[in-house]
């Protein structure tokens, strides 16, 4: 993994060591010298790239992105600095990547559906919009996914929906917080089959799964990454997934889909940068993200994570968010009425 | 069953050099990093995950696990030592744990804290061994609804805290709980008391709350009155006395026994855990004025409780695969990235794994007083530095701490304003402690409430259907009816906070 | 030369000067009216959505609480039944301005430690509290100031890779600092 060298106030000459030896350095100890020259290809041999990841130290972004930057560092010869920035769902961290020089060498993590809420709700003042974010592209997708108790009465995403439209509103499914990507699921699935649940926020994951497993709720809608070791273990099932093939991690779960609700819902991790930063600097980063996620796909990198690899380039990640934004900015139109 | 012969072989493996390094080098590290006020559990373990990154999966666990006990028992050597409450949990050990400090009873509550610590965590794990699924099972039957009463039951219990102005208590219990509602709220969306400042969004992270509650304004409180040490009086033992232990053992057991119960309930923390150890000591103590003044019970109950919270909480995580805490949560990530998945049939599946595991968290109990018990007399010295030397260094510390948990400043100075608060509070006698309470409590009670409509789809009636919801606030009603029937002749005099 | 005391109140209650009165009571109207704008934003959050609580029903009933302990306080201040109005509010003028310099300084390291970087902030911070408060040897100050700066600057960014806030102004960034 990391390599922790140390720095003095001699840094000027270690940084041009360090960047031969290609290690990351920490992220405190700020940028180095731009080594003096002609302007050679993106990035440049001694300066730093800042990653800015918005979210939780050791949460699954985060251990991703520092695999991401290990690998994207040595492939493109540089050293990539992770910060974590945390707050707001994001928002800090993005808000300060905007501020930042549109040069390509801070980038930072905006993934879908959080980042939506950020720029279309107008109470949060965000201080972007979602043209200010300019994807460098998508490298992984987390399925949503409904979970029921093994002894649930519910085999089926149909049995569920009859069930909602012979009760309505009075069938409990958690989630996080409101507008959270489990939520989100579920209003997509509201919308999509004429139902309405009755939705119960939980703060923790622990306390959405003992309400499932104790029966205060029928449903807990989470994400494929989160919910495979429970799956494994029998203690509960997956009643359907929403993406267009089934997952591996969760098999005979059958897709949303197939049982007629076109409901396709997840969440991406999707690496931005400033509105402004040349093409050339972009393409670049497009095709790091490529390879090193191709280089981690080999290794099993994902499969340890749940994760499914699905590459997204800048234009279809553009047109994704821009779906993704659409159908927020109903969901939010929703929350407000209430 | 086969429980104990499986955690006899557990040990065999556990017990090999290599592992026992691990344990050792967790603890250590731990503990270092628990010293930093604004470090906590979690934050230590986050922060030295990359260390774990290169051992075998069982060595990784084992250390992380160490790393978890040691940084809880560095956080209570700063917050006796120096009243500084490094994390949620200690807020309840600075109250007497401090005020022992400046009797020069310093080791004596360090020493208390270590064995109690150890106790609990003990009798902790041999229940997880033995009696673990039934017992989660039970736990389950604990909703909303419960919830509900349940925190209801804990607020009335804030009287405990009253000391001699009820109207101020419950004024800064007020205050807590409007502290805790500033944030998005997470069932509407809506935005309360932020101000359009985005660093509000999440809410006020408890830590810089307390560092500065505590510690900052202690600071201001000593500089005010020119204390050149932290306390003049001289470390009489570094042991409890006869009466003290005795004292101490009393607590201890019921402190295992909250601490334990408490941590089987996913929504229950760790600070919760510690209260209720904090109010049931209080209040079947013969001699409750006693209390924060430096009471051994005070610090032997909570920092017991602790631990016995902390190793129970793993109970849900082994049996059930749901995370009791913040801090099982992270173990529990490092059992799923190596291919292990907590729930009933990792005991089957994995039984070679799991026992020298949960045999190792033994160890790491052991490894933590093995280490500390003789570190007490070095840790008490740090009370001989000049208090000119030591707040400097202190506050810089603190400013480490607070910058570290979200990487800005913004906690920085949310510390310093409840610094100058919390100054400002002690001068006016506004008791500190109904404030934390609520600050905690508070948020619990606003969820479960709102989380049980949700079930109830807005019907309040169906708390009906709930025995166990409606037995506990019948206790509640008995409690405070005979709580008010008590207080009236002795309305002078009662218990301090 | 000034004795060493504890920081605990004297025991000995002392009849309150009206100034101490005043800072009471100060605070207590400061409550009432802080409780006030909870209780009047409150409802526009939202207090009832049909199916439960809304956004601003526990603001609402809690500052309604709140305002009126804060007014009891405040008679309970005003006719003398309130506990603490006692003495005079800080204990000697060296004392109040003690703790306004410490406050200050506080305040002052945490504004400068985004513009100068901790490891400047803290050590100016550091050995100036030890030198002109304590009065301590400049050796002894010059070495736990750049303990306290430097030396943790490095140890936690090294060892813990914990990030601690650098300088904003370039020049000094690119010296590391």
């Amino acid at each position: 993994m990391r390599h922790i060298k140390s720095r003095t106030i001699g840094a000027a000459i270690l940084v041009l060591g360090l960047a031969l030896a290609g290690c990351a350095e920490k992220p405190s100890t700020s940028g180095g010298d731009p080594s003096s020259g002609p302007k050679s290809t993106f990035p440049e041999s001694g300066k730093v790239v800042r990653m800015i990841v918005p979210y939780g130290v050791g949460g699954g972004t985060d251990i991703g992105a520092r695999l991401l930057a290990n690998d994207m560092g040595k492939l493109l010869d540089t050293t990539i600095n992770v910060e974590n920035k945390v707050g707001a769902s994001g928002q800090i961290g993005l808000t300060e990547l905007v501020s930042a020089k549109p040069d390509g060498y801070t980038i930072a993590w905006a993934n879908a559906p959080i980042t939506s809420p950020i720029y279309l709700d107008p109470s949060r003042k965000a201080a972007f919009k979602s043209e200010d974010l300019v994807p460098l592209g998508n490298y992984v997708f987390d399925p949503a996914l409904l979970v029921v108790s093994k002894d649930s009465p519910y085999k089926t995403l149909g049995d569920l929906v009859n069930a909602a439209k012979a009760q309505p509103g009075k069938i409990a499914v958690s989630a996080s917080a409101v507008l959270a990507p489990g939520d989100m699921v579920i209003r997509a699935l509201e919308a999509a089959a004429g139902v309405k649940f009755s939705t119960v926020y939980f703060d923790t994951a622990g306390q959405q799964r003992s309400a499932l497993l104790g029966g205060q709720v029928a449903v807990e809608s989470g994400s494929i990454s989160e919910a495979a070791g429970a799956l494994r273990s029998g203690q509960v099932r997956g009643l359907t997934i929403f993406d267009a093939t089934e997952s591996k991690f969760a098999p005979g779960v059958p897709t949303a889909k197939s049982e007629g609700y076109a409901v396709e819902w997840g969440s991406s991790r999707i690496l931005v940068v400033p509105k402004g930063t040349p093409q050339e600097v972009i393409d670049v980063w497009t095709k790091a993200i490529k390879d090193a996620s191709d280089q981690e796909a080999s290794r099993g990198d994902f499969d340890k994570a749940f994760l499914t690899q699905r590459y997204m380039d800048p234009a279809a990640t553009a047109a994704y968010v821009k779906t993704i934004d659409q159908q927020v900015q109903v969901f939010l139109d929703q929350v407000a009425k209430k | 069953m086969d429980a104990f012969g499986n955690l006899i072989d557990g040990f065999g493996t556990a017990l090999t050099p290599e592992f026992l390094m691990y344990a050792l080098i967790g603890a250590a590290v731990g503990t270092l990093v628990g010293v930093l006020p604004g470090l906590g559990p979690t934050a230590a373990m986050a922060i030295l995950i990359p260390l774990t990154f290169h051992l075998p999966p069982v060595g990784a666990i084992i250390m992380l696990a160490a790393i978890f006990y040691g940084s809880q028992y560095g956080g209570t050597i700063t917050t006796i030592l120096l009243n500084i409450p490094g994390e949620a949990s200690s807020a309840v050990t600075v109250m007497d744990g401090h005020a022992m400090a400046k009797q020069g009873r310093a080791g004596a509550a360090l020493s208390v804290a270590a064995v109690g610590s150890f106790i609990g965590g003990t009798v902790a794990c041999l229940v997880l061994v033995t009696v673990a699924a039934p017992v989660a099972k039970l736990a389950l039957n604990f909703g909303p609804p419960e919830y509900v009463a349940l925190v209801i039951l804990g607020l009335s219990l804030i009287l405990v805290f009253a000391g001699k102005s009820i109207v101020k208590a419950l004024i800064m219990g007020a205050i807590g709980m409007l502290i805790a509602t500033v944030g998005l709220d997470p069932i509407s969306g809506a935005a309360r008391f932020t101000f359009g400042i985005p660093e509000f969004f999440d809410g006020l992270d408890i830590v810089p709350v307390l560092m500065g509650l505590f510690g900052i304004s202690e600071i201001l409180i000593n500089m005010e009155a020119r204390l050149t040490k932290v306390t003049q009086a001289k470390v009489s033992s570094l042991v409890p006395s006869k009466v003290e232990a005795k004292q101490a053992s009393g607590a201890i057991a019921r402190g295992t026994g909250v601490g334990f119960v408490l941590g089987m309930f996913p929504g229950v923390n760790a600070t919760i855990a510690a209260f209720t150890s904090y109010i049931v000591e209080k209040r079947f103590s013969k001699t409750p004025e006693r209390f924060g003044k430096g009471a051994i019970e005070g610090v032997a109950g909570p920092e017991t409780a602790n631990n016995a919270h902390a190793n129970a909480a793993l109970i849900p995580m082994f049996t059930l695969g749901i995370p009791g805490s913040p801090g099982v949560a992270v173990l529990m990530t490092a059992f799923i990235v190596n291919g292990l998945n907590p729930g009933p049939e990792l005991f089957t599946q994995h039984p070679e794994v799991v026992w020298p595991i949960i045999a190792s968290m033994y160890i790491g109990n052991v490894m933590l007083l093995v280490l500390n018990l003789p570190l007490i007399g070095l840790w008490v010295q740090i009370l001989k530095i000049p208090y000119s030397i030591l707040i400097g260094v202190i506050l810089v510390f603190t400013v480490v701490g607070a910058y570290s948990i979200d990487n800005s400043m913004f906690n920085v100075w949310v510390m310093i304003a409840f610094g100058l608060l919390g100054y400002l509070f002690k001068k006016l006698e506004l008791p500190v402690a109904p404030l934390v309470l609520t600050l905690i409590l508070g948020p619990i009670l606003e969820d479960a409430i709102r989380q049980s409509m949700a079930i109830f789809d807005g019907d309040v009636t169906g708390f009906l259907h709930h025995p166990i919801a409606l037995t506990t606030f019948a206790i509640t009603a008995v409690i405070i009816a005979f709580t008010a029937r008590r207080s009236v002749p002795r309305s002078e005099g009662d218990a301090e906070a | 030369m000034d004795t060493v005391t504890e920081a605990e109140p004297p025991p000995v209650v002392r009849p309150a000067t009206a100034a101490t009165r005043r800072v009471h009571q100060a605070t207590a109207v400061a409550f009432v009216a802080a409780a006030g704008y909870v209780a009047v934003t409150a409802p526009g959050l939202g207090l009832y959505d049909g199916r439960g609580p809304g956004a601003g029903l526990f603001p609402f009933v809690v500052g309604i609480l709140w305002g009126v302990l804060s007014v009891a306080w405040l008679v309970q201040i005003t006719t003398g039944h309130s506990t603490g109005v006692e003495g005079s509010f800080f204990e000697s003028l060296q004392g109040a301005r003690r703790v306004a310099l410490l406050a200050g300084g506080i305040i002052l390291l945490a504004i400068a430690l985004p513009i100068l970087g901790f490891q400047l902030a803290t050590f100016a911070f550091v050995a100036a509290f030890l030198g002109l408060y304590g009065r301590h040897h400049w050796i002894l100050t010059l070495a736990i100031a750049l303990g306290a700066s430097f030396g943790l600057f490095t140890g936690f960014t090294r060892l813990l890779d914990v990030t601690l806030p650098v300088s904003s102004i370039p020049f000094l960034t690119n010296l590391g600092l």
